[in-house]
């Protein structure tokens, strides 16, 4: 064996897993510790009160009652809280980990927040167990989200790697996914010195309101190492998960698969079905994970973020999950400051939003299709961050779409969208 | 040879996280790169941004650790993009990959995507990401971990013409 591959070797063996050490500590600090920050008045001091103007990376969910519910981080612990209905004021948070955690909290390695049809309030998220390393958590709640029972560990891989990059959902039935990002099998090819692109896709599915979770399946081999994965439950209640997937060789486009409570598809044709041709030749790290919604016909809408040969930028596309064939792609924003696209599907219309910065402040980006994709509105700009800013979410209350945002110097914002056609000019895809 | 690579890569992976580096990468401020740039007049240099969640600069870091050793007169400048308090861990991977001496520089505390913005506003962020400076300061970009024979093309043409 050559020393080039032994190096490609160990070294992706190295930190594949291992994401993100750093960012967890660093996002913290600049919450905390900073002196010269653009902060939000009541969080510029270190005995501020968990909210979520001063929490890291707020993370919504709307219940059937039109309640807005939130998870977010702080000094070891995630806290849940709820309001009323947009606009109202949040209930004190209640700490869902009473033991502190390092807990991941980027906006791409976030703590997830969902809900089941009982009112059951489901957290799940990335505990850091050593230097790049983590396991999956997973905490409930019965009562309403007074209380939360203690955690469990999802991954039945206890090995100090990284398990991590959890998302999770909930189907109509109740049934928790959580699909996250896995070392093991990349360190089982280091072990026996084999090449081992990337890491593992696994997931696990609760059938007893998160009472316990059943074995660890594996998706996919070679997912990219620390890209968020988006969760889409279908109309069957089957799960689909679009993840950045490295293609041979070193292609980061994106895959696409269907997860049932007995296992994942594996489909009739190539496995995994190619979601994404951007042909992104990079042996580097995007941190740039896709989101997905489903129309009523079972077609992935995704948006994403690449700089392949063939596109740059925000882009919006669709795919049939079992046929693959991907069409309409469309760029969204070519800028290199254009990131963290969310997708959403409301009755007939697409909405698309991102970030995007100027050189003095990011702003937020809305552009809208009434035509699955074909035709899309200008971007318009529905908010502003002058200093460091989140990963903008979308969310429903029932007829109602809101942007969930948090942003350093601003706070926490939930931002509605207009719900005329916005922007007079339509631009026509490719 | 095989294993005398391995073996200390494997060792970076079991670096304990929490010893404190004493020295370090300085704070990379949003003048900082005028700064680099200044300092190095007339001269060709290497400007590499990496992180320590990344596994490709990983390997790139291994890379410049060689090319060092086969050329001295090579400028490395790296800069950590991941903030204050990833200080201590970038160090211990430097430092394993002999490049604890080189001008080494790591985000300062801040909006990350203003000091990306200033070093190059056609950046999406991924990593690693190399620029090549030449002697007149012209430069070139490559994302994604070097290939070894570009690194070699440009040392040949631009630190030895």
């Amino acid at each position: 064996m050559n020393r080039r591959r032994l190096l490609q070797q160990a070294g992706a063996a190295l930190l594949l897993a291992a994401v993100t050490a750093g960012p967890v500590a660093a996002h913290e600090a600049a919450h905390e510790a900073a002196p010269d920050r653009d902060l939000h008045a009541e969080c510029d001091h270190r005995g501020a009160l968990p909210s979520p103007d001063c929490g890291v990376a707020p993370t919504p969910a709307i219940d059937g009652e039109g309640r807005l519910w939130l998870a977010f981080t702080r000094n070891g612990h995630i806290y849940v809280t709820h309001a009323p209905g947009a606009g109202e004021p949040f209930a004190p948070p209640v700490a869902v980990n009473r033991v502190p955690e390092r807990i991941y909290s980027d906006g791409e390695n976030r703590p997830k927040l969902a809900l089941g049809p009982g009112g059951e309030v489901y957290v799940s998220w990335a505990r850091a167990t050593g230097p790049r390393a983590g396991d999956v958590r997973f905490a409930r709640s019965l009562d309403g989200g007074q209380s939360f029972e203690p955690p469990q560990t999802v991954n039945d891989n206890r090995d100090i790697i990284a398990h991590s990059f959890d998302s999770m959902t909930v189907d109509r039935e109740g049934r928790i996914y959580i699909a996250w990002l896995d070392r093991r099998d990349a360190m089982a090819a280091l072990a026996e010195d084999r090449p081992y692109p990337g890491t593992a896709l696994y997931y696990a599915v609760s059938t007893d309101q998160g009472a316990s979770f059943a074995f660890n399946r594996k998706v996919a081999d070679h997912a990219c190492q620390c890209c968020r994965l988006a969760l889409a439950v279908d109309r069957d209640d089957s799960v689909l998960v679009l993840w950045r997937h490295i293609f041979p060789e070193n292609i980061r486009d994106h895959a696409i698969a269907r997860l049932t409570v007995d296992g994942a598809s594996r489909g009739e044709g190539n496995f995994p079905v190619r979601a994404t041709y951007d042909d992104w030749h990079v042996e580097g790290c995007p941190h740039h994970g896709p989101d997905m919604a489903l129309d009523a016909g079972g077609i992935a809408h995704m948006v994403w973020f690449t700089a392949g040969n063939r596109h740059r930028g925000v882009l919006y596309g669709r795919v049939d999950p079992e046929a693959g064939e991907p069409d309409g792609e469309y760029v969204l924003d070519a800028s290199s400051t254009a990131s963290r696209p969310q997708v959403l599907i409301d009755q007939e219309r697409i909405y698309a939003v991102w970030k995007s910065f100027d050189g003095e402040r990011t702003q937020l980006l809305l552009s809208t299709s009434d035509d699955l994709g074909r035709n899309w509105s200008s971007p318009a700009a529905l908010a502003y961050a002058v200093d460091e800013a989140d990963y903008p979410l979308l969310i429903r209350n029932g007829d109602r779409l809101y942007v969930s945002w948090h942003t350093v110097a601003e706070g926490y914002r939930l931002i509605p969208l207009p719900t005329a056609t916005i922007g007079a000019h339509h631009h026509h895809g490719p | 040879m095989a294993r005398s690579v391995l073996l200390p890569l494997l060792a970076v992976l079991l670096l304990p996280s929490t010893s404190a580096a004493a020295g370090g990468p300085q704070p990379f401020h949003p003048d900082s790169l005028d700064q680099i740039v200044e300092s190095r007049e007339g001269r060709p240099f290497l400007l590499v941004l990496w992180s320590v969640t990344c596994p490709p600069c990983i390997k790139e870091l291994g890379l410049l650790e060689q090319a060092r050793a086969d050329h001295p007169d090579l400028d490395v400048v790296l800069i950590s993009t991941d903030g204050p308090d990833g200080r201590a861990e970038a160090q211990e991977i430097l430092e394993h990959f002999e490049l604890g001496d080189t001008d080494n520089w790591i985000f300062s505390d801040g909006p990350a995507v203003r000091l990306r913005h200033r070093i190059d506003p056609d950046w999406f962020g991924e990593l690693p990401r190399t620029y090549f400076y030449d002697a007149d300061h012209r430069r070139e970009s490559h994302s994604g971990a070097l290939p070894p024979d570009r690194l070699a093309a440009w040392i040949e043409s631009a630190v030895r013409p």
